[in-house]
């Protein structure tokens, strides 16, 4: 380092050559090609001459320490996404998740924009994996369950509003005039298959075996939500009845609205009410003091 | 020694969610908590750590803010890195001399930036950015890398202090991170961090690597090294440090081996006077 990082000034500016070894120290097929031919062509790339020039100069004096880090940095990102991929990384194998991984990096075009934070970069391979495995996979299932629990994570991260702030407390009692919203982060999704119960044995440590001769086809609606009171994502099973509150709960609908929406019977008041109850307590859903207040 | 040079250097580890009850546990062994600064982000996500705040100083620890880019600081990044700063008491902040995006791509790792003239400025005018944010120090931490950006035309101890200087911030010195480059790149690490800025050494980290590819790579996954630990021993003698931060990010083993580490480097902090007990009782 003492001599090795000062070289006499490259007249290739900055912009242009930390961005060119960014993209192929996250490209490890592209980056591997270059490395094994010294083909900037070869590789895929069209370099100006002199940029050409500074970086065939590198890769002699510095390939080796870069082939490292490419590879380095490639299982660092997988570990790093595994992490918070609580269902995939026990679904498969490592040797798979490997495989896996090598295909979506490959599928991925060498500009490209991928968000290398390892959350977010979870969501873009849950999508390449729910993309690619075929329709009938009994996985996708699975794949699915953790994207979207990613996806509310990212969703709370990317939002800037405080909606804690905004709601009513808890110990508010619910009124007809109020408004229920459900928490923009939170996410509705209907699976094919009895998914709940998949995860519950993965997470147990059943064999993947048991797991997939477990899968049954069945309608099952999950709602995801941040939990704000232990952290993480909170999920629920929900039924028909709350699935449509749910649907209806867009901030448009006060909970008197919802009452004849659903026709129900003045003796059925509670049982809303207390569902509500429960709902805003889980994180799935605030209410307002009127539609006016929606953000 | 009187009671005005006695510094009590606090020990601590970094914040890992994955062994969170074992350190909400042994949180009296802990005198302060290094937090990833973009976690925090997402606020009230984990309510161990929101404990853990409640008792600990806080030493805030970002990977993305990108120094080296050419491109200005990211917008959205700052209004969360603003927003956390606002709202979680700390001791300082600190980033890295490292890129971890640029020309719209991201690397997700702390990439090494070109050395120059061009980016001593950028780098300055940046952290004269975010320190606006906080009335507490703001820290630049050296990193490990395998290769240097062509290009570049200052010595890395030369660049980093420059900054600093310039920037008038403080510095977090890794140990680790300065052992392996004067491995991989053979140099002298105690005449390479006399170039430092050690008057404005804030906290050091220490960790462990592994052998890898023919080199020594920072993996935070080991034991700190006997060789780490001698680094350590011999800048203690030269800089006063704030804080000391055991790292580890994986291969997470007992918790009681983290508490002999932290033993350790009270041990070595102790030796130079940079813990208030120990001087005190040598005082006596």
């Amino acid at each position: 380092m003492m001599g090795a990082g000062m070289q006499t000034t490259s007249h290739v500016d900055a912009l242009e050559l930390q961005g060119l070894l960014a993209k192929l120290v996250t490209n490890p097929s592209v980056a591997g090609n270059l490395l094994s031919t010294r083909d900037p062509e070869a590789a895929g790339l069209s370099l100006p001459s002199e940029t050409r020039t500074v970086l065939l100069d590198f890769l002699v004096e510095h390939g080796a320490a870069f082939r490292a880090s490419v590879l380095m940095l490639k299982k660092r990102r997988l570990d790093n996404i595994l992490e918070s991929l609580g269902v995939v990384s026990r679904l498969y194998s490592e040797y798979e998740l490997s495989c896996l991984w090598d295909d979506y990096l490959a599928s991925l075009a060498f500009d490209a924009a991928v968000p290398k934070n390892p959350l977010l970069e979870s969501i873009h391979f849950c999508s390449y994996l729910l993309r690619t495995l075929q329709s009938d996979d009994r996985h996708r299932a699975l794949v699915l369950y953790d994207r979207t629990r990613n996806e509310v994570t990212a969703a709370v991260a990317s939002d800037p509003k405080s909606y804690l702030q905004c709601a009513l407390g808890e110990t508010t009692s619910i009124g007809d005039s109020h408004v229920p919203f459900i928490h923009p982060c939170s996410r509705l999704v209907q699976f094919d298959c009895n998914v709940s119960a998949l995860v519950k044995l993965l997470t147990s440590g059943q064999t993947r075996t048991r797991i997939i001769s477990a899968w049954t086809p069945t309608q099952e609606r999950i709602v995801f939500f941040k939990n704000w009171q232990k952290g993480g994502v909170g999920s629920l099973r929900v039924n028909d009845q709350v699935s449509d509150v749910l649907t209806l709960a867009n901030g448009e609908h006060t909970v008197g609205e919802l009452l004849s929406v659903h026709k129900l019977q003045e003796t059925q008041r509670p049982r809303l009410i207390n569902l509500l109850d429960t709902l805003r307590s889980a994180g799935v859903l605030i209410l307002m003091s009127d539609k006016g207040m929606q953000p | 020694m009187n009671m005005e040079s006695v510094v009590s250097t606090k020990v601590g580890i970094n914040y890992k969610g994955q062994i969170r009850d074992d350190i909400l546990a042994n949180a009296h062994h802990l005198e302060i908590l290094e937090v990833t600064t973009e976690k925090l982000f997402i606020q009230d996500d984990d309510p161990v750590l929101r404990e853990l705040l409640h008792r600990l100083p806080l030493s805030l620890h970002g990977l993305d803010m990108s120094l080296g880019s050419t491109s200005p600081l990211d917008p959205e990044y700052l209004g969360h890195l603003e927003r956390t700063l606002s709202i979680c008491p700390h001791e300082w902040f600190s980033d890295h001399v490292s890129l971890t995006s640029e020309g719209g791509t991201e690397v997700g790792h702390l990439m090494p930036m070109r050395m120059s003239e061009e980016a001593i400025h950028r780098a300055v005018e940046k952290i004269r950015t975010v320190r606006k944010f906080s009335n507490k120090p703001f820290l630049l931490e050296n990193i490990t890398y395998y290769y240097p950006i062509p290009g570049s035309t200052v010595h890395e101890a030369d660049f980093i202090r420059t900054i600093i200087e310039a920037a008038d911030c403080g510095m977090l010195l890794d140990v680790n991170n300065l052992y392996i480059n004067s491995v991989n790149f053979r140099f002298d690490p105690v005449e390479y961090a006399r170039r430092l800025p050690l008057n404005r050494v804030v906290e050091m980290h220490l960790a462990g690597g592994s052998h890898k590819f023919g080199m020594v790579v920072d993996t935070h996954a080991t034991d700190v090294w006997d060789e780490v630990w001698a680094l350590f021993d011999k800048l203690c003698a030269i800089t006063r440090p704030k804080a000391v931060i055991v790292e580890r990010d994986a291969n997470l083993g007992n918790f009681s081996d983290t508490i002999r580490e932290l033993t350790i480097a009270r041990e070595i902090l102790s030796k130079h006077g940079l813990r208030a007990s120990a001087s005190l009782g040598a005082a006596a």
